[in-house]
């Protein structure tokens, strides 16, 4: 058991350090502080320009909209930079666990999701007066762990379609543009066409936006529950679809022989 | 005459490269749903121009983050394609070469910048009036010369400091913010609008949102071109010494090629 954990940490430590292109310091802290923080900063903006009185709400969106950044960015360029590196043959090669494989790719990734949405919510009330005296901080941290792990569990998602195609750009345009715009990060979810709102339900955030806000507005843990464990179930069923797409692409790969890595 | 010819051939070597649906796709996916979601955040304004405003600053911001990246590492992908040393062989200089890939996709995702442009006006529900149409279209022209010559400083910009993944990636939304693409800088807080005021963007941006929504006078709006021309100039003179930079580098160094 201790082997199997040890294995574990030691797939996702080299994964993300091997695999994710964007731990040098400039991109790093451009990646973590900088761009979410901008990319929040314009939408306040765009609210003030519009004279619209609730631009908090747009400010509470986007930092979700930080954890959809680093993640599926992230996510989706570690896969595919497994096969552009040539070494994904060598995972389908292997006897590991493929849940151990499959999740190990994400867990690395994890701790930025909190770490960009604390350091963009902190520059949002420190330079443009994002209002957090309600905030009920417990309730904060839990839905932010909690959105953090469905956004990372369609990143892993995701992630596979990227290395399948060898194309971290496309899929990872997918998500920003998909998570985006049907989430309710901006645009309410109930004011989407009556197709596009069931598509948004099923979605990682749109449950867990609900009880982020509840934070910012002095919710308890209790009261949010329910969006909580929404949120937690999307999360799970990404999970398990990703994982299926994974174990796919893996026996594809060892009964065609693809995804040697580069040369296809 | 050499020259222009040079300036062709490089706009069109690239534009046959980057024109297919695989990237109209891949920006509109993208790019729409921002435009789509400033859009609705206009559509509850009762302020007069201000839809039209960002539907337009929406197709400028797709050309924007998208230039800014591609050809912010332009130069650098002719030093790892091995092809850099073939364009320092031509008698035309480095700038104008790279100045033609540069149109080519400025001019490519401009097209695309429509999409979001049709999206955001789309979503708004409201096509506002234009106060001023000759300045508007002074303004407006104004604003294209002024992205195309501040995504192409990133050009020598990236290849003298040796740009790596995820190098762009502050530099878009902050390009985006300064600008002033959605809204006037004038409503940045004072500490960030003297940083906007150094680009010829935010001027020409300026201008134009005045002439759609006439809330200064021709007067006023045509003072903010002064600027806007000013630092056009000073941007160009600037990359024009970039670039013999990055070619005196690359040819002292020897580091025409990777590996």
């Amino acid at each position: 058991m201790v082997d199997r954990v040890q294995n574990f940490y030691l797939q996702a430590y080299l994964s993300y350090r091997g695999l994710f292109h964007w731990l040098t310091p400039f991109p790093y802290f451009s990646n973590i502080v900088l761009a979410p923080f901008l990319t929040l900063f314009n939408f306040i903006l765009i609210g003030r320009f519009a004279s619209i009185g609730d631009v908090d709400r747009f400010g509470i969106g986007m930092v979700v909209y930080a954890i959809v950044w680093i993640y599926v960015g992230g996510v989706t360029q570690s896969f595919s930079n497994d096969r552009s590196g040539g070494t994904l043959h060598l995972l389908f090669g292997s006897p590991a666990s493929r849940a151990s494989a499959y999740f190990a790719r994400g867990v690395g990734h994890f701790y930025n999701g909190p770490l960009t949405a604390v350091s963009t919510t902190l520059l949002a009330v420190l330079l443009i007066d994002l209002h957090v005296g309600d905030l009920n901080y417990l309730t904060y941290a839990v839905a932010i762990v909690v959105v953090s792990i469905g956004i990372l569990m369609i990143s892993l998602l995701l992630g596979n379609f990227a290395a399948l195609y060898q194309d971290w750009f496309l899929f990872s345009s997918i998500g920003y543009g998909g998570l985006l715009g049907l989430t309710g990060l901006i645009i309410p979810v109930d004011r989407l066409p009556t197709a596009l709102e069931v598509v948004a339900n099923g979605l990682p955030i749109t449950h867990g936006l609900k009880a982020l806000r509840g934070a910012f507005a002095g919710d308890s843990v209790a009261s949010v529950a329910p969006d909580l464990l929404l949120e937690l179930a999307v999360a799970g069923a990404y999970a398990l679809v990703g994982l299926a797409v994974f174990t796919l692409i893996d026996r594809a790969a060892r009964q065609r022989g693809i995804l040697a890595g580069g040369e296809e | 005459m050499g020259h222009l010819y040079a300036l062709q051939g490089a706009f069109l070597q690239q534009w046959r490269i980057t024109a297919s649906r695989y990237q109209i796709l891949m920006i509109a996916i993208s790019q729409i749903p921002t435009a789509a979601a400033a859009a609705w955040i206009a559509r509850a304004s009762v302020e007069q121009g201000v839809s039209l405003s960002i539907a337009i600053g929406a197709a400028f911001v797709v050309v924007w983050n998208v230039c800014v990246f591609r050809t912010g590492f332009s130069l650098l992908d002719e030093r790892w394609a091995g092809t850099l040393e073939l364009n320092l062989l031509s008698r035309s200089p480095l700038t104008l070469v790279m100045l033609g890939k540069s149109l080519a996709y400025v001019v490519f995702f401009a097209l695309v910048g429509l999409l979001s442009f049709a999206a955001a006006l789309l979503v708004a529900r409201e096509i506002a009036g234009i106060e001023h149409a000759t300045a508007f279209a002074l303004s407006l022209t104004l604003v294209v010369l002024a992205v195309v010559a501040l995504q192409f400083l990133f050009a020598p910009l990236s290849f003298l400091v040796g740009a790596q993944g995820g190098f762009f990636n502050a530099i878009m939304p902050l390009g985006v913010v300064l600008s002033g693409f959605f809204y006037p800088i004038s409503l940045l807080p004072n500490w960030f609008e003297w940083l906007a005021r150094l680009l010829p963007t935010s001027w020409a941006m300026e201008a134009l949102i005045w002439s759609i929504n006439g809330k200064e006078d021709l007067g006023r709006v045509a003072l903010n071109w002064l600027p806007a021309v000013g630092l056009l100039v000073l941007l160009a003179v600037v990359e024009v010494a970039l670039f013999l930079r990055a070619e005196r580098r690359a040819r002292l160094s020897g580091g025409l090629t990777e590996g």
